[in-house]
């Protein structure tokens, strides 16, 4: 692995995004922050160079936009060591099952952008020889739900894309590591009503991240793995009749 | 619906709790609101910090926004614990100029209740320190006020209760200092006069504090152990492992409330007793500044030693020439009542700074009191005593006096003026500030 200790975070304005860089910050990781109205992040750009003394560039992008993509690598101020993901949007279900413009934004902001730009990514880092791409999805992916399997569906795309470039570059040095958590106490998830005992924070999930950073694996967060195991293992025609 | 208490954990009130992380999210919450208070990390004791409608807790709003490490000052937003500013600043040479007895406190709490410290004679309250302020005023808008700069709504804002405005973000100045250690050395006084004699005596030190044995009667009434301390140069302390040692992991961590028969006249006489007699033959030594400072928060949710249904506090302030008669009364008040208390602290303040904070030159004492019927009657009944003395009351603390007794001195028209109405909290209520 090299020494260039940058990370790329795309997506930085989300919680879990700001925990991360907050994370790699500590342990002495440059910076470079990618999202739409990239201004909003004035405020953690400071805090963040304030608290570790490292440096953090920051770059407008547009997930949606996948003409701008390589010209977005191009401009960064180095090919970072690691590129995360964490560009996410819940939707509303109930909205969004009536609606194509709705579903289509839900599907491509979870699954066809975050999939094209780490996918792009991950073509440099092969070249180059080293580096190691991140993405969070969700376990919402792992099976149909009644009441997000738009968002559901999406993230389960994004899951089969990187499980596919992680055994595509298996033999490369670069790694692709897929994170997948359950609830996380953060903005998006904000309206919902969550379970205590099975809600991770932010900083629990940036702790994983950092952990297995170096790892070709799909890591369920603790507490949803047995649940994960359980619902796949439901019968259809028993899950079927489910509405959570 | 979330139910919420000061660090006191009475009284315990219903609300609807909002956690901003950002200036446009709490405009957007502000806007759509008729009724709400400010809330920081939730350490003042009673119910300063709660209204039944809406309580917007700022503390996701905690990033640093400018920093000069030549000069000192730190620009933060108001969510930024205290703690967070020793983790982060005290290895690069800067302290906070005035801390209180816990580092969990935000910028905006601390501003709002213009805390104090041990060295209070010395360098007053928490806003001496501060360069300026920005909140949302009545309309609002964001404002910047300091000495120079809309300088009413300044000194309304510094202990103003938070009742000005939500503040957003602050400057604040830090202290320059050689190491992380302090040199304390203690003086055993064997009565009351001696006490105060003692704090007299000792005015050039930087921090000082006593802890009086409020249980001791005869001719040990009053006595106590005052602790004196100086920031340690560099070359003190070169024998340490460290010049600037790391904040202490908790020893302890209360586990779930204590059972109430606890604490009783036996075990805290024993406790004042034996705490007098471990702390009368130490002399002088260097203490790190977290054990210096801030000694129970190395004692994870201390508050639930007083069982479940909490404790207040009680902490006024009596002028000089009154303080022997007026802490005479007060603690034999306390004897006579048996209400006995733990932690008794007494300390010399210099003059005041914002047009409602608490510190004004005299000497306070704060006291812990198990939240029992009897000992509410008892604070109620101290309440009178302070009064009579043309005392006043740190409403950080209070949870029990009503408005007939909250008598502090401020002249309520200015204070209207700059108050915004929509900013209420229960005691705000009960006290008609």
């Amino acid at each position: 692995m090299s020494k260039n200790k940058t990370i790329l975070i795309i997506g930085a304005k989300s919680d879990i995004a700001v925990a991360v860089a907050h994370k790699f910050a500590s342990e002495g990781y440059n910076l470079q922050l990618a999202a739409r109205n990239s201004s909003e992040l004035d405020a953690a750009v400071s805090d963040l160079k304030i608290r570790y003394k490292i440096n953090v560039s920051v770059y407008e992008l547009d997930i949606l936009k996948y003409e701008t993509f390589s010209y977005f690598i191009d401009s960064l101020d180095c090919l970072p060591e690691i590129a995360l993901c964490a560009v996410g949007v819940l939707g509303n279900q109930t909205d969004d099952e009536k609606s194509f413009s709705n579903s289509t934004l839900v599907m491509r902001t979870n699954y066809e952008g975050p999939s094209l730009l780490l996918g792009e990514i991950a073509n440099r880092f092969e070249a180059r020889g080293y580096g190691s791409i991140i993405g969070i999805s969700s376990v919402a992916g792992v099976r149909g739900r009644a009441s997000n399997y738009i968002y559901g569906s999406a993230k389960s795309g994004f899951t089969t894309f990187m499980s596919g470039m992680r055994n595509r570059l298996y033999q490369s040095n670069v790694s692709v590591l897929s994170i997948l958590p359950g609830f996380v106490n953060t903005k998006m998830t904000r309206s919902l009503n969550l379970p205590k005992l099975l809600t991770s924070q932010p900083e629990d999930i940036s702790k994983i991240t950092y952990k297995y950073r170096f790892h070709s694996k799909e890591l369920k967060v603790s507490s949803w793995k047995i649940i994960m195991i359980v619902i796949r293992l439901i019968p259809e025609f028993i899950f079927k009749r489910t509405k959570f | 619906m979330n139910e919420l208490s000061g660090w006191g954990r009475y009284p315990k009130i219903k609300t609807k709790e909002l956690t901003p992380q950002s200036e446009s999210e709490l405009l957007e919450i502000l806007r759509h609101s008729e009724s709400y208070i400010p809330r920081g990390n939730g350490r003042s004791y009673g119910d300063s910090a709660i209204n039944k409608d809406l309580t917007i807790t700022m503390t996701r709003m905690n990033r640093l926004l400018q920093w000069n490490q030549e000069s000192g000052e730190l620009v933060a937003e108001s969510g930024v614990l205290i703690a967070d500013i020793i983790d982060i600043f005290l290895p690069r040479g800067w302290f906070p100029y005035v801390t209180p007895g816990t580092k969990f406190v935000t910028l905006g709490g601390a501003i709002a209740c213009d805390v104090h410290g041990k060295n209070h004679h010395k360098d007053g309250s928490f806003g001496n320190f501060v360069n300026w302020i920005e909140i949302f005023n009545n309309k609002n808008e964001v404002v910047r006020c300091s000495s120079d700069e809309n300088s009413e709504l300044f000194h309304w804002t510094i202990g103003g209760m938070g009742m000005t405005g939500v503040i957003i973000r602050c400057s604040i100045q830090l202290k320059k200092i050689e190491s992380g250690w302090i040199k304390q050395q203690t003086v055993v006084n064997n009565n009351l006069n001696e006490t105060l004699q003692s704090f007299y005596e000792h005015k050039e030190a930087t921090y000082s504090v006593a802890w009086i044995d409020c249980l001791a009667k005869g001719k040990s009434f009053g006595r106590s152990i005052l602790m004196l301390g100086e920031h340690a140069q560099k070359s003190e302390v070169e024998a340490k492992p460290s010049n600037y040692p790391k904040r202490k992991n908790k020893i302890i961590t209360f586990p779930f409330d204590a059972p109430s028969f606890l604490l009783n006249n036996f075990t805290v006489s024993a406790f004042n007793r034996l705490y007098f007699n471990l702390n009368k033959n130490k002399q002088s030594s260097y203490v790190d500044w977290d054990s210096y400072f801030y000694p129970l928060d190395s004692i994870g949710d201390w508050n639930r030693m007083y069982g479940k249904n909490g404790f207040f506090q009680f902490q006024c302030v009596l002028p000089r020439e009154l303080s022997e008669q007026g802490y005479t009364k007060i603690l034999a008040t306390i004897q006579n009542k048996s209400s006995g208390t733990f932690l008794a602290v007494l300390k010399d303040f210099g003059s005041g700074n914002g047009h409602l904070s608490f510190p004004k030159e005299g000497l306070t004492l704060a006291l812990d009191f198990k939240a029992s019927q009897k000992n509410i009657e008892v604070g109620k009944e101290l309440t009178d005593i302070v009064n009579s003395l043309g005392g006043s009351f740190y409403l950080a603390k209070d949870a029990i006096i009503n408005s007939s007794q909250f008598t502090n001195n401020f002249d309520k028209d200015e204070f209207l003026k700059h108050r915004n109405v929509a900013i209420k909290s229960e005691q705000s209520i009960r006290i008609e500030l």
